[in-house]
């Protein structure tokens, strides 16, 4: 099982994984999948540097992961998968990559045309079809900002949008 | 001398300053902010404001923040990356460690390089660590 962990985070590396998650799970390397980061590089080497102790940081494109995520699967290396919006995720289904059936969701923050449904979770219209058409294509979407806490199923979030 | 600006997620920070103000007195190039329920941009506005005026009060910025990778890390670091002047970060830090940059900000401002080797060597032995397994 060498995706231990899919997570939806908008500040992408922070205390919770780094601190948490990167402790709960077996982690030797986070892919981070997102278009703008992979293509900033200030972004791209602050990341870099956040990464865990013993841990290595990649950024990648959406196009590019399909064929990481896929490498990463077959090695014998666990890694996690970040990426800051659930419509990332759709759209690297959409291209074939397989990462596994579950998905974790931390926190998403406010913008002007978001939704608050959990604590520190907004959404916008597009975020939610995403999470929907995640849904529907089997995955088990989990709100749960540290493992301390207990998860709340997408369909319990999506009640409150 | 260089200024110091620690920095957490929630109190820790202050609580060094503090605490360090019982063991060592009152340093003034020291300041420190926290990132609270306030959220991400408000302390990366305040962060960005304080640093600005740090740097041109002292001949560089040592910062130090609580853990490598957090929000406060992330943020100083690209602060430190993309503003003009001098800056250091130290991620990670204790009572030890914070005394100890203090220390070497005021008596020697080289430069960082050699403020790190002067960090490393001194507080490496600031960890103890003691285990007593009593006998049945």
């Amino acid at each position: 099982m060498p995706i231990t962990f899919v997570r939806i985070d908008d500040r992408v590396i922070h205390g919770q994984v780094v601190a948490r998650w990167s402790r709960f799970r077996p982690c030797d390397g986070i892919l981070v999948v997102d278009d703008k980061i992979a293509h900033d590089p200030l972004q791209k080497k602050i990341f870099i540097n956040a990464a865990p102790a013993g841990v290595k940081v990649g950024v990648f494109t959406v196009k590019e992961s399909v064929e990481r995520i896929k490498k990463a699967a077959e090695s014998k290396r666990n890694y996690f998968i970040i990426v800051k919006s659930p419509v990332t995720l759709k759209n690297l289904l959409e291209q074939g990559a397989d990462f596994g059936p579950d998905i974790n969701v931390g926190p998403l923050s406010a913008r002007s045309d978001t939704k608050t449904v959990a604590k520190n979770v907004s959404i916008t219209e597009e975020e939610k079809k995403a999470f929907d058409y995640l849904f529907e294509n089997g995955k088990n979407i989990q709100f749960q900002l540290i493992p301390d806490e207990q998860p709340i199923s997408w369909s319990k979030i999506k009640a409150n949008y | 001398m260089f200024g110091v600006l620690v920095t957490s997620h929630g109190p820790l920070c202050k609580a060094l300053v503090e605490t360090g103000e019982m063991i060592a007195g009152v340093m003034e190039n020291v300041e420190y902010i926290s990132l609270d329920e306030k959220g991400v941009d408000v302390y990366s506005c305040q962060l960005k404001e304080k640093l600005d005026k740090m740097a041109e009060k002292y001949e560089g910025v040592i910062i130090l923040c609580d853990l490598k990778g957090g929000t406060p890390f992330n943020e100083c670091l690209k602060i430190a990356l993309t503003e003009e002047y001098n800056s250091a970060i130290i991620a990670g830090v204790n009572l030890p460690v914070y005394l100890e940059t203090v220390h070497c900000s005021i008596h020697f401002s080289k430069d960082f390089e050699e403020l790190f080797e002067n960090l490393k060597e001194t507080t490496k032995e600031t960890i103890e660590f003691l285990s007593f397994k009593k006998e049945e």
